[in-house]
């Protein structure tokens, strides 16, 4: 909410937002929850006026109501079911990363968390002809690799055109971060770009190295940029459809997810990455679902083998 | 177009956002035509304050578009195509790695006392260095020494038998382009172009870790910066963990700012630690705890299995997990040689440097 400015309706003069300020008022926020009443003693302001900002200001800041049959259709035809490119994975995720979902990926160290960002910016590339925008917080972005696992599909003549579709960004600190999601929202809002219109779907790789250091100690308002950070993150994804996918770390011997559980309501779906050795004693990851909102709990508690190799097609390919 | 971001995600302190709020600015907007003088009498904030804030919020939108455009996977496979390798004189290692250390990255070697790290360092610091008419990329290093294990003795040996093998390559191929610059590539010069600083405490670290990016203006040539040990100084003293975290996780951020910006190659070496598991025999794994583990792009793991030495990459972006053994000679990081006639690209038999510990 905003600050009362003169000119916001007729009754909002000059002399009316001194009052007001004299009493104390002044944002709409504060205008809003104080009761009329009161405020017409305090600042001499007549009760007509005040009603009469009241009902502009309520107007100008409240949001519409929207019947379920209206945003059932409007979800049937904009809900894009994206794949991640690991077919075990799709069927963990029912389908595949959603749009207007935040997924996040948990797991421990070289457990192939950005691999797996990897993977899922190649199949929306290349498969869905949509754009990328990936935000690197720990640089370890390699367009070499997406070149890679196009080419180990047998999709060479393809690779300049889809990683075209790629955009990267490198982000250093949470301050950059939240501009960049500024940044897309405005490019979103005035749809002029071409790559922005068929924006599908953005990473953040990792959310856990750029808000470790603003957590605890003399930083204040750690906390607060977590929660600014998650709902920019929401924004992102519910207003403007998009599919967004970030990584996280662990905690304590990779028991827990990093960042506590104000943040483990942040993500829509949440997958958790583990590593393990077969009994043929080669390496192989499980994947496992462990938040979601639309699946039930025997679902949930489904895991996916899968293995990372560089010589098959898919960087995450089934074992079994 | 109106610009709705929220002041709170500026990085603005956090007494003045109170400050802010409480006099009704919340977003961008808000700040829009408002001169220094006013924001510091509606809010309390004193002038030269209210126009910095002012500059942070307003200044920045337009510069800093421009300065930093947006750029497509594309554009950076094609600065990974032409950007260079820095060798470690071990085929089998670089063939690991995907053609040795890159620029842009952080790469770590994790591994127990005497099994090689500072040797590594100090190969790649004289690495770096080779001319470009040998396929090197003529560079200089910044080594920064935490543990104080950095003996120049040995560095003259690994410098020596680089110079040399570089020479042996000359004189066969009889390239005037070689020929030329071995002229100025000797050990004296190798040496001439390490830059040596030594940290006493992690306080020392961090503040050389924030004074690099202008020592590296005034060195634009550095291509590797080396940090030997990354984990000695915050291994001890530190009661407050949460403080250890947060200065890691910020020195790995800076250490990636370091290396994109720069295009340089980052090096860092860390300890190993056991890991006592429930149930199952404990095991080493690399200091500094889980979430250190992301700091580093690159991760690489040295250990011995009876007498020999391996390496192990563990985590790596664009190459698979693999372990390739590799040796220490007086002239630094070999491949292991099982026949004689392999041999013959060093400058001195391969004598392999006993255990010390």
């Amino acid at each position: 909410m905003s600050a009362l400015r003169v000119g916001l309706c007729s009754a909002l003069t000059d002399t009316v937002c001194d009052a007001l300020r004299q009493a104390g008022i002044r944002t709409a926020n504060e205008f809003v929850i104080k009761d009329v009443e009161d405020l017409v003693q305090k600042s001499g302001v007549s009760y007509k006026d005040l009603q009469a900002i009241r009902r502009v200001v309520l107007a100008q800041y409240s949001s519409f109501p929207q019947c379920g049959l209206e945003v059932y259709t409007s979800a049937l035809t904009s809900i894009a079911i994206l794949p991640t490119g690991c077919p075990s994975i799709d069927t963990l995720l029912d389908g595949g990363l959603y749009t207007g979902e935040l997924t996040e990926i948990a797991g421990q160290t070289a457990v192939g968390k950005t691999q797996f960002c990897f993977s899922c910016c190649v199949s929306v590339a290349c498969d869905t002809k949509q754009s990328v925008l990936y935000l690197d917080t720990c640089g370890s972005f390699t367009a070499e690799r997406l070149a890679d696992i196009i080419t180990a599909q047998d999709k060479e003549q393809e690779v300049d055109e889809a990683l075209t579709r790629v955009r990267y960004h490198r982000v250093s600190d949470i301050f950059q971060l939240l501009e960049r999601l500024e940044e897309i929202k405005l490019h979103l809002s005035k749809q002029t770009d071409q790559f922005y219109s068929s924006l599908k779907l953005v990473i953040v790789d990792n959310v856990a190295s750029v808000l470790y250091p603003v957590l605890g100690g003399r930083h204040m308002d750690g906390l607060g940029l977590m929660s600014h950070l998650g709902l920019k993150l929401k924004i992102l994804a519910v207003d403007f459809s998009i599919a967004v996918l970030i990584t996280n770390n662990v905690a304590s011997e990779g028991a827990r997810v990093s960042l506590g559980k104000t943040w483990s309501h942040v993500p829509h779906t949440r997958l958790f990455l583990s590593r393990r050795h077969d009994v043929e004693g080669r390496p192989v990851r499980d994947a496992k679902v462990v938040k979601s909102n639309k699946m039930d709990q025997a679902k949930t508690e489904k895991t996916a083998v899968i293995r990372q190799d560089v010589q098959t097609p898919d960087p995450l390919s089934i074992l079994s | 177009m109106q610009n709705s971001r929220e002041l709170n995600s500026f990085p603005i302190a956090p007494i003045h956002k109170t400050k802010l709020s409480g006099a009704g600015f919340l977003i961008v907007e808000d700040l829009k035509d408002i001169k220094p003088s006013e924001l510091s009498k509606e809010t309390g904030i004193d002038l030269e304050e209210s126009l910095e804030i002012i500059t942070l919020v307003l200044g920045g939108d337009g510069d800093q578009k421009a300065s930093k455009p947006t750029v497509s996977a594309l554009d950076i496979l094609h600065l990974e195509n032409a950007s260079p390798y820095i060798i470690t004189f071990s085929e089998q290692v670089d063939s690991m790695l995907g053609g040795g250390v890159p620029l842009r990255k952080v790469t770590e070697f994790c591994g127990s006392p005497g099994i090689g790290k500072t040797q590594m360092c100090m190969q790649l610091a004289v690495d770096v260095q080779i001319p470009e008419a040998f396929g090197g990329m003529g560079g200089e290093a910044v080594y920064i020494d935490t543990e104080g294990s950095f003996i120049i003795e040995r560095l003259v040996d690994i410098a020596k038998a680089t110079v040399q093998h570089c020479h042996n390559i000359a004189s066969e191929n009889q390239e005037p382009d070689m020929l030329k610059v071995m002229g100025q590539f000797t050990m004296e010069s190798v040496l001439s172009r390490i830059h040596y600083f030594r940290c006493h405490d992690y306080v020392e670290l961090l503040s050389n870790v924030h004074l690099l990016p202008k020592f590296l203006k005034e060195h634009p040539t550095v291509k590797l910066v080396v940090v030997d040990s990354v984990a000695f100084h915050f291994r001890h003293d530190f009661d407050d963990m949460s403080l250890r975290t947060r200065l890691l996780t910020s020195m790995a951020q800076s250490f990636i700012q370091l290396a994109t910006d720069s295009s340089l190659a980052v090096v860092l070496t860390n300890q190993m630690t056991t890991k006592v598991q429930q149930g199952e025999s404990s095991r080493l794994i690399p200091a500094l705890g889980e979430s250190w583990g992301h700091a580093s792009t690159i991760r690489v793991i040295l250990y011995w299995e009876g007498k020999q030495r391996w390496a192990w990459l563990y985590k790596s972006p664009s190459q698979r997990e693999a372990v390739v053994p590799y040796q220490i000679t007086t002239g630094g990081i070999r491949d292991v040689v099982s026949s004689k006639l392999e041999s013959d690209e060093e400058g001195e038999a391969p004598a392999k440097r006993q255990r010390t510990s």
